[in-house]
């Protein structure tokens, strides 16, 4: 029953089911310890997917920051129709994507200005930063695990990549995941096969029994595998 | 093993309808949704026995699984204990914020000034900051934060004074800055006033950094803030403020570019003498910008010649990168062939710089002597062939560093004459991002291999800086 149309509050499954809805009602009412309590219990939630999805320093956490404050905003018109967790995951998720957009479009900016015929820049920019140690060389060769596995990540398309998170950290299910990236169940459940997928291949030396164990990977093996992963150096399609 | 995934993909049809039209493995599909547990108990029964009947679905899911666990390798970040705070304090301010019809910029001096008087007072009084709106008092202080930094190497108003008088940076340098950096132009009183308005309009850098100013002046001690908060006041309530902040920015944007010991050199000259000291360290940076490499130096005259040299060596080296390149990365289709001649070569010397050295022979050190002066010839001549590889390589990151030092006001006369289109999709652009963007694409347009663009770093002859030049002159660069 529609609230406006009865004086008696019927409390929503979400409301008897989710502590953090709760929370989050009361935050609608104007407890600020409640929002502090929702903080507090997911900032480093947030933090922890927004760090793989939008790359750069600090932006994880500035962008939890954006989340949280845009929860803040929208607290007076709050209606728990999914878990908290759902919905905050997916103001995180629409986030994520606009700061995305905004790095794609730096990025567009950046390519454009790439050199056709250019003569020198390019090869001196590079050769200037191989030489500072900022590219990788010889001594880098050999790449920890954790960092194999946050390449193969980043190798994955933003889609499979959300999907992938929220499966993996915030065990979420296929129906929640859909309705925070606003997706069917059965095509969250493309996705993700298709996420794992590419992740198991892009593993593969980590996975095969006598495969080399982790930290003997050259990453220009990785670079190799993740290359013919993608094709023509594309990232995996999620269409 | 054909004919049990015919069966398997016969009992789940719908399924697999999807997964080909999207081109989806079905048993993966399947495989990870009963990892996952998303299948009925139909449909887990029927895998399951398939499982126990086939070891290749079995070896199937056992790597999914694997896979799927070698993510919790990866670390997981915790927010520092500051985090927590902040977010409540960012988030609580920027509710403050309320809908006000835009005025214009008329008032902004004015405003700026009240809204600064506030703050500034404050810290005149060494009132301590109201602990339950510490954030306001940011957001009311933005533009504060915003030459903090600025205010604190400069120490002394006289000092801006001078080196603005001294025309030390040249006003193109200063307008070019401006346009980046500069905020006043287009802001509005109410934004000004309410703070989250404009704090919320900013790129993510620049809130980090405002972010860090607050954090590092609310570290100084009441009357290191009280002095900072006298140098804003004196500059703002100039009736060229603007001018001054400009000049003051962009001489600390100048003093993150030089060595450290020149910087202390600097610092530890006396107010009076400061402004002669930091036009000497300036020309004496421009000397030493190029071709350093321990106690040798290649002369100026030969950067230009080293460039057309390394031109023609990347051409007749192009296949010999390609080979290296496909034998790096052996695929059919590696991603490098698509890349033009020079571009190979760099990613050879960035993947394998020895091969790449390989690759030039003594021949190529005589065809660079051909083109230098004698006594450059001779300095490379002396060197056993390693270190001629060693030294040929600093010329040329000295001469790549000074390609990216293209001047501002050649930056901005060339971001001028860009089409409003092009214009608008630098406008989005953080400071930094705005450099180094528009640089990459005046540098497209203007190959640096001419002698002109050289010229510009070249001390001898100097002709042609831009304070010599009408500014007509200096647009053509």
């Amino acid at each position: 029953m529609p609230e406006s149309e009865s004086h008696i509050v019927v409390p929503s499954r979400y409301e008897l089911t989710d502590p953090d809805v709760r929370l989050m009602l009361q935050v609608r009412e104007g407890n600020a310890s409640a929002f502090e309590e929702l903080v507090s219990r997911y900032q480093q939630r947030l933090i922890s997917i927004l760090e793989h999805l939008v790359p750069g320093q600090g932006q994880a956490e500035d962008l939890t920051q954006e989340v949280f404050m845009r929860v803040y905003r929208a607290r007076a018109t709050y209606k728990p129709t999914a878990k908290f967790s759902t919905w905050l995951f997916t103001i995180a998720n629409n986030v994520a994507n606009n700061a995305i957009r905004k790095l794609v479009r730096r990025k567009e900016i950046h390519l454009q200005s790439s050199p056709s015929g250019q003569a020198l820049a390019r090869p001196l920019d590079t050769l200037a930063k191989a030489a500072s140690g900022l590219m990788p060389a010889r001594q880098l060769a050999r790449l920890e695990i954790s960092e194999v596995v946050k390449l193969a990540i980043q190798s994955l398309s933003d889609r499979q990549r959300t999907a992938l998170l929220l499966c993996k950290y915030e065990h979420m299910s296929y129906e929640d995941i859909g309705q925070t990236m606003d997706l069917s169940p059965q095509a969250v459940k493309s996705l993700l096969s298709r996420a794992r997928s590419n992740l198991r291949d892009l593993l593969q030396p980590y996975i095969h029994s006598g495969g080399r164990p982790p930290g003997e990977i050259a990453e220009g093996d990785m670079r190799a595998q993740l290359e013919t992963t993608r094709g023509k150096g594309e990232r995996p399609s999620d269409e | 093993m054909s004919e049990q995934p015919r069966d398997f993909d016969k009992e789940t049809q719908p399924i697999k309808a999807v997964a080909a039209e999207q081109d989806v493995d079905p048993r993966d599909e399947i495989l990870v949704a009963y990892l996952d547990g998303e299948l009925s108990a139909a449909e887990t029964e029927r895998l399951e026995s398939q499982l126990a009947s086939e070891a290749e679905l079995r070896e199937r899911l056992h790597q999914l699984q694997v896979s799927w666990d070698l993510l919790d390798e990866l670390p997981q970040s915790q927010p520092d204990r500051s985090f927590l705070q902040s977010t409540i304090e960012l988030v609580v301010s920027s509710s403050l914020k309320r809908p006000q019809p835009r005025k214009r910029a008329a008032w902004v001096g004015v405003s700026m000034v009240a809204i600064f008087g506030v703050a500034l007072w404050c810290a005149f009084q060494g009132v301590r900051w109201n602990q339950a709106q510490p954030f306001q008092q940011f957001l009311a202080s933005l533009d504060f934060l915003e030459n903090v930094e600025v205010y604190d190497e400069l120490q002394e108003v006289a000092f801006l004074e001078e080196l603005q008088e001294a025309e030390v940076f040249t006003p193109e340098d200063i307008l070019a800055y401006q346009s980046v950096a500069s905020l006043e132009d287009d802001t509005d009183v109410d934004g000004l006033a309410q703070g989250p308005t404009r704090f919320e309009g900013m790129p993510e850098s620049q809130v980090i950094q405002l972010k860090q100013a607050w954090r590092a002046f609310q570290q100084n001690p009441p009357e290191g803030q009280a002095k900072l908060a006298k140098m804003h006041r004196q500059i703002v309530q100039r009736s060229d403020s603007e001018h001054l902040l400009a000049t003051a920015r962009t001489y600390a944007n100048w003093l993150k570019s030089i060595p450290i010991q020149q910087k202390y050199e600097i610092a530890e000259t006396p107010m009076a003498e400061r402004v002669s000291k930091v036009i000497a360290v300036r020309k004496q940076q421009e000397q030493e910008n190029f071709g350093r490499y321990g106690s040798t130096r290649l002369p100026l005259k030969d950067v230009v010649p080293l460039l057309r040299w390394w031109t023609e060596f990347v051409e007749k080296k192009q296949d010999a990168a390609l080979a290296k390149i496909n034998e790096l990365f052996p695929e059919q289709d590696n991603p490098f062939d698509r890349l033009p001649a020079e571009r190979r070569f760099g990613y050879v010397l960035t993947l394998d710089r020895t091969s790449a050295f390989a690759l030039m022979g003594p021949e190529n050190f005589q065809d660079l002597e051909a083109m230098v002066s004698k006594q450059t010839a001779k300095t490379l001549a002396g060197e056993s062939l390693e270190d001629q590889r060693r030294l040929v390589e600093r010329w040329l990151q000295a001469a790549a560093l000074a390609t990216r030092q293209v001047p501002d006001d050649t930056l901005w006369v060339f971001y001028d004459g860009l089409s409003a289109d092009e214009k608008n999709s630098f406008d989005g652009l953080d400071r930094e991002a705005w450099r180094q963007v528009l640089r990459e694409k005046y540098l497209e347009n203007q190959p640096p291999i001419s002698d002109e663009i050289w010229n510009l770093f070249l001390n001898e002859p100097a002709p042609n800086t831009s304070e010599n030049m009408p500014p007509s002159e200096a647009a053509k660069q």
